[in-house]
């Protein structure tokens, strides 16, 4: 009996082996996730004018460069609160969450347009987890920073209005300056 | 007897038919729902908008979702998705106004099976914080307080009777 007993153990054992050997196949090349924008530096919203859209693109890449299929994406963009005295126009939104999600993406890859909102510096977070087995990966995350401006005409805009009430400024000083000054002969 | 039979035998017939026209307008008609939280989205604040499918599109349905401005050409958001049984977005509507998030579901196994659907969220004006109205104020009064300061200095200088 005990014979027999020890004749199953090492059958099991034999017969196991082979998947212990397949699931310590040694170490797993995790697979790369990066997001992408386009334009690199876009430009914010602006009312009343003809807005561009930035690209956004996430893709998880395995160890072959090619897409990994049926995963999450977890993904969300944040304005990042500046510093700057100039104010973004905006105060609602700076340091705010703008923009998140989550997303099946069997292709591997997600693509989206989206207008950023106010100027400043964009924290963008993509999380991303296998939902197949055939794709199995421990969950990753990649973050990437974007600077969003202003398009050119505000720029030129804000500029004539400080040039603007600089100028004026002086001017009125001038009047003062000069009616303070004492006259001669007096 | 008989003809109570028949006519009872007609109203089931009819009651059959009546619910599964009732079934195709709900697949055809209804499949798209959205909940937006909180209920008044203000401007400023994020705001989560679940997208639920019914139905037959409801297993593997590609999305798209297309945001636009009140006066806006370019969607402020366009997006495809593989939605399962629904999608959730979280969107910080930034301008007050009517904004319209058009909504497309399209069945993957049959690419003419399309639905669409408009929901119009109205945003509602956020205000400014009151730093922040001090900070664009204080820096243009600053502005133009340095030119004043430049002005009188040069006019002190131009019309001075020492000079």
């Amino acid at each position: 009996m005990p014979l027999v007993r020890g004749l199953v153990i090492v059958l099991l054992l034999i017969l196991l082996s082979p998947v212990a050997l397949l699931s310590h196949e040694g170490p797993h090349e995790e697979p790369t996730l990066s997001i992408t924008v386009s334009p690199s530096e876009p430009t914010n919203f602006q009312p009343g004018h003809r807005n561009e859209q930035a690209r956004i693109e996430v893709r998880l890449l395995g160890a072959d460069a090619d897409l990994v299929k049926d995963v999450l994406i977890e993904f969300e963009v944040t304005h990042l609160a500046g510093r700057g005295l100039i104010s973004t126009g905006f105060h609602h939104m700076e340091g705010k969450k703008t923009l998140g999600g989550k997303f099946y993406a069997t292709s591997g890859t997600l693509e989206m347009g989206y207008v950023f909102p106010i100027r400043g510096n964009y924290k963008l977070v993509a999380r991303a987890r296998s939902t197949s087995p055939q794709s199995s990966f421990e969950p990753i995350e990649e973050v990437v920073y974007v600077h969003v401006t202003e398009p050119f005409f505000e720029v030129r805009n804000a500029t004539a209005l400080v040039l603007f009430l600089f100028a004026f400024g002086v001017i009125i000083g001038r009047i003062y300056g000069k009616a303070a000054v004492p006259k001669h002969g007096l | 007897m008989a003809s109570r039979m028949m006519i009872l035998f007609f109203l089931a017939i009819f009651a059959v038919l009546l619910s599964s026209i009732s079934t195709a307008e709900v697949v055809l008609g209804e499949d798209i729902r959205m909940e937006a939280t909180p209920l008044e989205i203000e401007a400023g604040v994020p705001a989560e908008l679940n997208f639920a499918l019914d139905g037959e599109f409801g297993e593997g349905a590609a999305m798209e979702i297309r945001i636009t401005a009140p006066e806006g050409d370019v969607p402020l958001f366009t997006g495809e998705f593989k939605a399962r049984t629904g999608q959730f977005l979280v969107y910080n509507f930034h301008e007050p106004g009517p904004h319209t998030i058009h909504v497309t579901v399209k069945d993957p196994e049959d690419p003419r099976d399309i639905l669409s659907k408009d929901f119009v969220v109205e945003v509602a004006e956020a205000p400014p914080p009151r730093s922040a109205w001090l900070k664009t104020w204080g820096m243009l009064m600053l502005i133009l307080g340095v030119g004043v300061a430049i002005g009188i200095a040069s006019a002190r200088f131009r019309y001075s009777p020492n000079r």
